[in-house]
């Protein structure tokens, strides 16, 4: 089913849009909540509340990408029920991409006051002057929290040149958090 | 976010959830255009080098296998009157001619005696030679030899360099048997990898002999030295002399170099003095 009709049916709350939803984007859905949850019911109720969210939101939503709708939704619901403070309940994975984002900050305590709108607005701006194969990979490893051997094979590449790519795209992102200035 | 201990990796992590629907969409969709999995591709990459690697060698036996040594069943013919002309000659024994040509050494009218000689100073391991008469030194991988040797046979005329198992060369008047020795009829030249061919200056070049060295290396680092000296009395055999030198001199008159697929023209060269 594409995605218009199954937005229709949504618009037109008529239940078998959660069902044509779970059809067509189960899979990847669940695949992104597990990556940040570790066991899977846990994803899977993640998943039912991203089916939730999306009935809720359509309408008077009505997105553009159904999935990368669903995927936002989703992708917030998994971070709230992450745990970071107990890293036994976190991922190996996770724990991995952590550390790696924690290498692009210069200032934590300067950055956490920098709002999440602003700081959104600088992660944009840095998105968008990134070259579009920096900014794939990017989006791939701490969006989508791919591993990097899916990326490699998603993309095409070796598995070196993905690692290289990511480890350039953060020393950039650290220095352009670095040059950020913060309100006072 | 939480907002508690300042910005960390999981918040900045949390926070890459603000990225633009955009950015998103893009990382969702976009494929390259070429998209081979790795493990394809390094399968391709390694078929296509072992295809390389085939036909590389299939050309280098071909090449190998293809080089005639033309001038090999004319040197032979001609030896008598290389001998009589320059008193230098150079043979290059095929496997053929193995057997045969052990028989001529142990079976020589004579008992060979070193090949240590003024012509053969750095030869390591100098093989026993025939003291017979020239003819018969020769033996059956001579220019004289039966129907196993290389004396006009086809097999002679494109002896393949890799064939080789033996060189034979003379040096000096003929008559000498000191003059003519095996620069080593074992297999060891089989695997002979490189020939250096100089020439020795000479200051009275009409009254001496100008002498070629001729150097050959073989796989296993041996490297055995000869000299090829031409008869340099002015008159016969004067004018094939010169030209060997003015060979030597296009080549600078310092050491050539020739891979041994290039016998090929040290043996032109020297089919050419006997000529």
């Amino acid at each position: 089913m594409e995605d218009q009709e199954i937005i229709a049916l949504y618009f037109a709350r008529e239940e078998r849009a959660i069902a044509a939803t779970g059809e067509k984007y189960g899979a990847p859905l669940t695949r992104l909540a597990s990556r940040l949850l570790r066991l899977r019911e846990d994803a899977e109720e993640c998943v039912n509340d991203t089916y939730l969210g999306a009935w809720n939101a359509i309408p008077p939503t009505r997105p553009q990408k159904l999935f990368v709708f669903l995927a936002r939704i989703c992708r917030n619901l998994a971070c709230d029920r992450l745990d970071f403070r107990n890293a036994k309940k976190r991922s190996a994975e996770v724990v991995a991409l952590t550390d790696e984002m924690a290498a692009c900050l210069p200032d934590p305590n300067a950055l956490d006051a920098l709002g999440d709108e602003a700081l959104g607005a600088v992660l944009n701006d840095f998105l968008e002057k990134l070259p579009k194969e920096s900014r794939l990979i990017f989006m791939r490893r701490y969006w989508f929290l791919d591993p990097v051997k899916d990326i490699a094979a998603r993309y095409g590449m070796g598995e070196s040149r993905v690692k290289t790519s990511l480890f350039r795209t953060r020393k950039k992102l650290l220095e352009r958090l670095a040059k950020e200035e913060i309100p006072l | 976010m939480k907002k508690e201990n300042g910005m960390n990796g999981e918040k900045l992590l949390v926070a890459m959830g603000l990225a633009d629907e955009r950015f998103v969409a893009e990382a969702e969709e976009e494929r390259p255009a070429r998209v081979v999995p790795m493990p394809a591709l390094r399968w391709a990459a390694a078929l296509a080098a072992c295809f390389t690697v085939l036909v590389v060698w299939a050309v280098a036996v071909q090449c190998g296998k293809g080089a005639p040594l033309e001038g090999g069943a004319s040197i032979n013919s001609s030896a008598e009157t290389a001998r009589a002309k320059t008193g230098g000659a150079l043979w290059l024994e095929g496997k053929e001619n193995a057997d045969a040509a052990e028989e001529a050494v142990t079976g020589g009218e004579e008992e060979g005696e070193a090949m240590e000689s003024g012509a053969a100073e750095t030869a390591e391991e100098p093989e026993p030679m025939p003291t017979a008469a020239p003819d018969s030194a020769f033996g059956a991988t001579g220019p004289d030899a039966g129907d196993g040797g290389l004396n006009g046979t086809p097999a002679a005329a494109l002896l393949p360099a890799q064939d080789v198992e033996g060189l034979r060369t003379q040096s000096g008047p003929a008559t000498e048997p000191w003059s003519e020795y095996d620069a080593e009829t074992a297999k060891t030249a089989a695997k002979l990898v490189g020939i250096m061919l100089s020439g020795e200056a000479v200051e009275e070049p009409e009254s001496a002999a100008a002498p070629i060295t001729l150097e050959f290396t073989f796989a296993d680092g041996t490297v055995r030295t000869f000299r090829l000296v031409t008869d340099q009395t002015p008159g016969e055999g004067a004018g094939e002399a010169v030209d060997m030198r003015a060979f030597l001199e296009d080549s600078g008159g310092t050491w050539r170099e020739a891979a041994f697929a290039d016998a090929l023209e040290l043996e032109l060269l020297l089919g050419y003095v006997v000529e």
